[in-house]
């Protein structure tokens, strides 16, 4: 029986097949959704979708764009933002 | 008709021209001000300022009003100089010095910092006793 957590489907489960050629059941978290632009809504390139301790392992520059609101805002938002401040 | 001509062709925009300020608006710089310093087609010009001395395409920035003299292809101080007068901090770029240069060329990857001095130190004493066994 598996334990009470694993019971709910909170957790995907996964099926791996061991060196010997057994299949055993295997309990991963859900990859997280999606990052989004915090202005228009559409999903952001360059921010990878993945757990939150698999993204403190990367390096700075892998997690997000090296650019003003990188990983916040998509380019074209980013682009408006400056040109409305400009003057 | 003009307007779809402007669009198409950025090429005759009249804003773009050696001595203008402008915003970068794409990229790592963006956000930050710099002058038209040399224009090398219809397409892209070379900027510099507070943003790093390089070729841009016109599509990635936006002219301001503003504009300075000075001549085309005009050097890093020079561009500093006259942002400077319009009230615009640039940092100061320091220029390797020619002894270091040589310096760097001799061992790739080495720079002035303690760790690395260090390392080098470990370097020499592990040489050092190699040379003693
Ligand atoms: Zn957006």
């Amino acid at each position: 029986m598996p334990t009470g957590r694993f019971k709910s489907r909170s957790y995907r489960r996964v099926f791996k097949k061991l060196p010997g050629g057994r299949v055993t059941l295997h309990y991963e978290r859900r990859k997280p959704q999606h990052a989004q632009c915090g202005s228009c809504g559409s999903v952001l390139s360059g921010v990878p979708r993945v757990l939150p301790y698999q993204m403190q392992k990367l390096a700075k520059t892998a997690r997000r764009p090296e650019r003003p609101f990188g990983g916040v805002l998509c380019s074209r938002c980013m682009r408006e933002r400056i040109k409305g401040t400009i003057q | 008709m003009q307007q779809v001509h402007a669009g198409a062709d950025q090429g005759d925009n009249p804003m773009i021209e050696v001595g203008r300020v402008m915003v970068k608006t794409a990229g790592r710089d963006a956000g930050l001000r710099g002058v038209v310093v040399d224009i090398l087609d219809e397409r892209h010009v070379l900027i510099d300022g507070q943003v790093r001395r390089r070729k841009c395409n016109i599509a990635h920035m936006e002219p301001l009003p503003e504009q300075v003299s000075i001549s085309k292809g005009a050097s890093h101080e020079q561009v500093r100089e006259a942002l400077q007068k319009l009230g615009m901090e640039v940092a100061e770029r320091k220029a390797k010095p020619v002894e270091k240069q040589a310096e760097a060329k001799e061992k790739p990857g080495r720079k002035k910092g303690e760790k690395k001095a260090v390392t080098a130190k470990k370097k020499s004493t592990s040489a050092a006793k190699q040379k003693a066994r």
